[in-house]
């Protein structure tokens, strides 16, 4: 079998308290004995309370945090080895690009095409290759019309897409989505979501897309659902959302129509399979069911 | 009644400039007193421009801002009084949060107001309590807050100054489920209690669908639809090609149509689709004995 591309082994993690003073003070575990391995390719999903500990997972794969406890592997390595020199760790966020959860934070320059550039730029990649990729990256989030704009000028949406285009144009082998769409209108969320499938299944990148989004989550091929610092729910979209007490005890939710069908379930309607993801064949289903009441 | 009404407002960003964009192109548009108004629009189509226009922050160049009967531009020098009057809450406001504590943070505006000690203590209680604040919070820095509590304090740093109009920019971007539950009926329950006027804006049809009374739809810089929310779900083809959309449930109750069920079609909530299919499942039930 392939080895895992990442994988996290008892990895443990506690910010340390802001106090000034000679001893550091570990503040309570966020993080609590993770054990966890994604699949190159695979497009993972992460749904968890607010505070549950999801962008400190994020972070913690793209060594901007370092684990208390426990090891971290990309591809076989140990990115969290003691003697990881700076080009290693250079090397671990090339290979795993990061789009943060404010965009705020991370557009760096004055004009949006430059701000795309920045990435590549960094990496080496030759002008002409740059051009080319800030062309196709601005291309892919619909944000072409505006390459000579600046980022302060954009409204808040905009300015998501751009910081999604930057990520794309480093052509990383994983990226991780820290609520990207949050500030979308509902087609720029299909269109975000479009566009992160077709990196996924066209080009393989490995897809990590935290979300509060149920219906966002259905497209992944693998649901985490992350509860105080711990692993509470993993599976498939529809092995996950069938857990409808559950996820409602650890404060999420399900899509409008998996709660219909579960509520009519749970009245006693037994035909109805609340487990189906597809919203076309839900409706198939019930339709039949209302129709075929009449022949009882 | 009308709390608000913005007539015929037009504003260009970065005149005179290669960048010149004009944000919003003669909008009018009426909020009215003592409801949830919803202000939905695709990304860039101008609603945190329109909301800034509400108390002042931004001037239109064209148009008149009228706040309870009274055009706020009328008097220049005042214009920050108008703020108390009609309160915004940002985007993101969690980073604003500058006082020690929750407390002095939820206070500050209420102190610029001038009100006694006693009052602002009133305020910061009453406000708490509705974004359901638990005191011990209050005591805390905000910096130690997660981010779904530091919204609140934001919110309720707002509403202590209890405005006639409160404005929220995308209260619940970024909430768990749980905490968009508890902000929106935070937000229900002031307006109730004070009668006052609110005005949402929101990515979340699901969400609109649930909290507002009515609805204002943005597209490029114009007003696209306004009415009751119910009149503008109807709007379905529109509204999708204003990169918008209706609920999930309504859509889905659309594809039960188009199966030959024969269910209501202004249905906004689960709650409603529930009972239209417990209804039609009953009715055949009922034919049959
Ligand atoms: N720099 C920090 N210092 C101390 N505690 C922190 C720090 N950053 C985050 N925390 C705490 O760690 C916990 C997990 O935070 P994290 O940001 O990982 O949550 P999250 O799942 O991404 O939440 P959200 O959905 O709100 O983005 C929270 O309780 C938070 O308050
Ligand atoms: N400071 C600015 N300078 C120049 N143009 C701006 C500025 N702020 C916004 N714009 C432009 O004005 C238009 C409306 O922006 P606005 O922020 O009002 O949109 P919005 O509806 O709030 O979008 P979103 O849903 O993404 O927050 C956009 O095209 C944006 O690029
Ligand atoms: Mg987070
Ligand atoms: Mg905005």
């Amino acid at each position: 079998m392939e080895k895992p591309f990442i994988k996290l082994e008892d990895v443990s993690f506690s910010y340390e308290s802001g106090e000034e003073g000679p001893v550091k003070m570990l503040l309570p575990p966020i993080l609590k004995r993770i054990n966890l391995e994604i699949a190159r390719g695979s497009f993972v999903a992460i749904l968890g309370h607010n505070g549950s500990g999801k962008s400190t997972l994020a972070k913690l794969l793209n060594l901007i945090l370092f684990p208390t406890e426990g090891k971290i592997y990309l591809d076989g390595k140990d990115i969290t080895d003691e003697n990881m020199t700076e080009d290693d760790v250079y090397v671990v966020r090339r290979k795993i690009g990061m789009v943060f959860q404010n965009p705020d934070n991370q557009l760096v320059a004055t004009v949006v095409e430059e701000d795309v550039a920045f990435g590549p730029e960094n990496l080496g990649v030759e002008p002409a290759e740059i051009r080319r990729r800030v062309d196709r990256a601005l291309e892919t989030v619909g944000m072409s019309e505006f390459k000579k704009h600046s980022p302060h000028q954009l409204s808040g949406g905009q300015k998501q897409r751009v910081a999604i285009a930057g990520i794309i144009a480093m052509l990383p082998e994983c990226i991780v989505f820290d609520e990207s769409t949050a500030m979308l209108d509902p087609k720029g969320r299909k269109e975000v979501m479009d566009t992160i499938v077709r990196l996924n299944r066209e080009k393989g990148i490995t897809v990590l897309h935290i979300t509060h989004n149920m219906e966002e989550a259905f497209r992944a091929d693998r649901v985490i659902v992350i509860s105080d610092g711990e692993i509470s729910l993993d599976g498939t979209p529809r092995e996950v959302f069938s857990n409808v007490g559950k996820l409602r005890t650890v404060g999420l939710d399900v899509p409008q129509v998996t709660e219909l069908l579960y509520e009519l379930k749970s009245m006693g309607y037994d035909e109805v399979d609340y487990t189906e993801t597809d919203e076309e064949k839900c409706a198939e289903m019930l339709a039949e069911i209302i129709k075929s009441q009449k022949g009882r | 009644m009308n709390a608000l009404e913005l007539k015929d407002i037009t504003y260009t960003y970065s005149k005179k400039t290669p960048f010149e964009s004009k944000a919003l192109d003669g909008v009018n548009a009426f909020f009215e007193q003592g409801k949830v108004n919803g202000l939905i629009g695709h990304t860039g189509s101008g609603k945190s421009t329109l909301v800034q226009m509400m108390n002042g922050l931004l001037k239109p160049d064209i148009g008149q801002v009228v706040l309870l009967g009274k055009d706020i531009w009328e008097e220049p020098k005042k214009i920050r009084q108008i703020r108390f009057q009609c309160g915004l809450v940002f985007q993101y406001p969690e980073y604003q949060l500058f006082e020690e504590t929750c407390e002095k943070d939820i206070a500050f505006g209420p102190k610029n107001m001038g009100l006694s000690e006693d009052e602002i203590r009133e305020r910061v209680r009453s406000a708490a309590e509705f974004v359901g604040l638990d005191s011990t919070l209050l005591k805390k820095s905000p910096f130690e807050l997660s981010g779904g509590q530091k919204r609140r304090v934001a919110l309720a740093g707002v509403m202590a100054m209890e405005p006639s109009v409160l404005v929220l920019d995308e209260p619940a971007a970024g909430l768990d489920p749980i905490g968009r539950t508890e902000i929106f009926g935070g937000i229900r329950g002031y307006q109730r209690a004070k009668g006052n006027t609110v005005i949402i804006v929101s990515h979340s049809m699901e969400d609109v669908a649930e909290y507002c009374d009515n609805l204002t739809v943005l597209k490029n810089g114009r007003v696209l639809l306004s009415g009751s929310t119910g009149e503008v779900f109807r709007h379905e083809k529109e509204l999708v090609s204003s990169g918008l959309g209706v609920p999930q449930i309504t859509r889905f109750m659309r594809l039960l149509r188009e199966r030959g069920v024969e269910c209501a079609d202004n249905i906004y909530t689960v709650e409603e689709a529930l009972r239209e299919v417990k209804r039609l499942l009953e009715e055949r039930r009922g034919e049959n004995a």
